[in-house]
């Protein structure tokens, strides 16, 4: 059974709804990201969860009970800000021991957890500095400690690392990979960095317009994409409009494609610029472009070609070795098993 | 070279301010302390000190302005964070109309305040024609009345101190300590107030030395038997011509401002190195 699930959740701010009719189910022991573009309601989500926003209509279960209208301070769920929401007036040790404090744990009790934590985190000595006095990764650490002394069921982390330089985002996404596993924390994440949450998540929401695109393990989405969104999503381009004709998937200029789904509808073919095939020369076939180099561009391990067909311009990535000019006829291959189906909506 | 320039510019300010306040303020604190005789003594503060009436007002005074302060700090909390949270329309007019009170003249305020507090005043009226008392309460010339008009002459001081340290408070702050277990209410307690110290100092400031020195609506307001320092100086010097004690009771008013000043930035002082630090 699910942990966490939002049935048919309308929720936003004010007159401005967001989600609507919005549905996702969390398993326990889960790290589910929610990904997608600014606007796209994946913190909404995220927030309702945490109960700052007042659900209009449908329903929220925790563990299967109805926690639609629990306050937030009842919920006990942990919260990781994008801007970390430090206690600017606390000291480290403090801020760490606000929640403990709150729930009358004894003193020596609270000494001995808080310290725990903050070498669990990392941050052995420095209990006694303010959030003012520390680096953007250590107040990370320590709102990540805040929330995880609680030993929380449920993590919430909306953009934990987008304030952090390329270098740490890598090691700190790490560590919150290894601090929600050791402690078998269920954690929702928000985040717009596809590489991040491909390489935490067991689980990846892809999010547009107020609803999820596809839900699926990150190796699933990344090789079969559902639609064209998530598809561009993922690194997927070079996208081929395909029209049934006689039964046969062909394109404008009359090139084969064979996709394997039982389809009838107006299909678009696609596939990244790395896994398409530039062949020298013009050359007819299944699934073969002809057309001509348009730009060429070093990108140090790879050339990168602009080749322009009559069904448009497609981009080819090729190993540096190959070297074509402008105006050199060449064809696009697209291999059959590198190639995904959407359907043109 | 930064430096002399900035002394230059200072120069016109300070002529100023050492010529029509410092020098004044101190030649009248310095005439208190010479006997007839020209001899430095303190002979006439013991004679005023002595006086039980001077010492009740001096008490009243302190007294009336740590209530005044109080009141507008405990109402102030809960008015500055609402209007912090307003939408920017809504809190420009808020704020207009928390700061009226301040474009109007102390006087005019005062005389208000007559007719609504009055044995005949609006309130009395209504409550005796509603029946709930039989005889006018005597509100007017008391030390309440003196409250209600200084409460309302300083509030907006208050308010402005606070709306500007609290419009700082980010919002996910409180969320924080939601998420941390604590209602509402606590939470504000534990993140707002805290954080909104220094408001409250400027804004405790403000109202303590206002309330201390503010001269139109105790003498307006209050009663005979209700003097505070300001009007005790204006008896003495007006009534009784008596310079030598108006000229003591303005040191004395001249000293605790001082004293409460100090204490009020050195509080200030050790909370900002704990927060700014």
């Amino acid at each position: 059974m699910a942990l966490l699930e939002l049935k048919n959740v309308s929720a936003g701010y004010g007159k401005n709804i967001i989600l609507k009719d919005f549905c996702i189910s969390i398993e326990e022991g889960m790290l589910v990201s929610l990904l997608g573009s600014s606007g796209c309601g994946k913190t909404t989500t995220l927030r309702t969860m945490a109960g700052f926003i007042d659900v209009v209509d449908g329903q929220f279960l925790f563990d299967g009970r109805d926690y639609t209208h629990t306050p937030i301070h009842k919920r006990g769920f942990g919260y990781v800000f994008q801007s970390y929401a430090l206690f600017p007036h606390l000291n480290v040790f403090d801020n760490v021991a606000f929640g403990l404090k709150r729930q009358h744990v004894n003193r020596t009790d609270i000494q001995k957890r808080v310290t725990e934590m903050l070498g669990r985190v990392g941050l052995d000595g420095f209990a006694d500095r303010l959030p003012a006095d520390m680096s953007g990764g250590q107040r990370q650490r320590v709102a990540l400690a805040r929330a995880l002394v609680l030993k929380p069921r449920v993590l919430l982390m909306d953009e934990p690392l987008s304030n952090l330089d390329a270098r740490l985002r890598v090691e700190m996404r790490v560590e919150i990979r290894r601090l929600q596993q050791e402690m078998g924390i269920t954690a929702v994440y928000v985040t717009h960095d596809q590489e991040e949450c491909f390489s935490i998540s067991d689980q990846v929401a892809i999010m547009n317009n107020g609803h999820i695109e596809q839900m699926d393990t990150p190796i699933h989405i990344y090789n079969h994409p559902v639609n064209e969104f998530t598809a561009r999503f993922v690194g997927f381009e070079n996208f081929v409009p395909l029209i049934r004709e006689g039964g046969q998937y062909r394109t404008a200029s009359g090139v084969v494609f064979d996709p394997d789904k039982a389809e009838t509808r107006p299909l678009k073919a696609a596939c990244r610029p790395e896994d398409l095939q530039l062949l020298p020369g013009h050359e007819g076939g299944i699934r073969h472009l002809e057309g001509e180099i348009v730009v060429a561009t070093f990108l140090g391990k790879q050339m990168q070609y602009l080749v322009r067909t009559a069904e448009g311009n497609y981009l080819v990535n090729t190993a540096a070795g190959m070297l074509c000019a402008p105006h050199d006829p060449v064809t696009i291959f697209f291999p059959p098993d590198k190639t995904i189906y959407t359907v043109d909506e | 070279m930064r430096k002399r320039w900035a002394l230059i510019l200072c120069a016109p300010g300070i002529v100023f301010l050492v010529l029509c306040c410092a020098w004044p303020v101190l030649r009248v604190v310095l005439q208190t302390l010479y006997s007839d005789t020209g001899a430095v003594s303190f002979a006439g503060y013991a004679d005023l000190f002595g006086k039980s009436f001077f010492r009740n007002s001096l008490l009243r005074t302190l007294r009336l302005a740590a209530i005044t302060t109080l009141v507008c700090a405990a109402v102030g909390i809960p008015v500055s964070f609402y209007i912090s949270r307003m939408a920017e329309k809504r809190k420009s007019l808020a704020i207009s109309l928390a700061t009226f009170p301040l474009l109007t003249s102390a006087i005019v305020r005062s005389i208000c305040w007559i007719v609504l507090l009055g044995k005949k005043g609006v309130i009395n009226n209504v409550l005796l024609a509603v029946g709930l008392i039989d005889k006018p309460l005597s509100i007017l010339y008391t030390e309440t009345s003196m409250l209600i008009g200084y409460i309302q002459l300083f509030m907006p001081l208050m308010l402005l101190s606070l709306v500007g340290v609290m419009e700082s408070i980010d919002d996910e702050l409180l969320q924080a300590a939601q998420t941390l277990g604590c209602p509402r209410i606590l939470a504000f307690m534990k993140v707002v107030v805290p954080l909104s110290v220094s408001g409250l100092i400027t804004g405790g400031m403000l109202v303590f030395t206002g309330t201390m020195t503010a001269y139109a609506t105790p003498s307006l307001l209050g009663g005979t038997k209700t003097k505070v320092l300001s009007t005790l100086l204006d008896q003495y010097a007006n009534i009784n011509s008596d310079w030598m004690s108006a000229s003591m009771v303005a040191a004395v008013m001249i000293f605790f401002t001082i004293v409460v000043n100090v204490l009020f930035s050195q509080i200030a002082g050790r909370l900002n190195r704990r927060q700014d630090a």
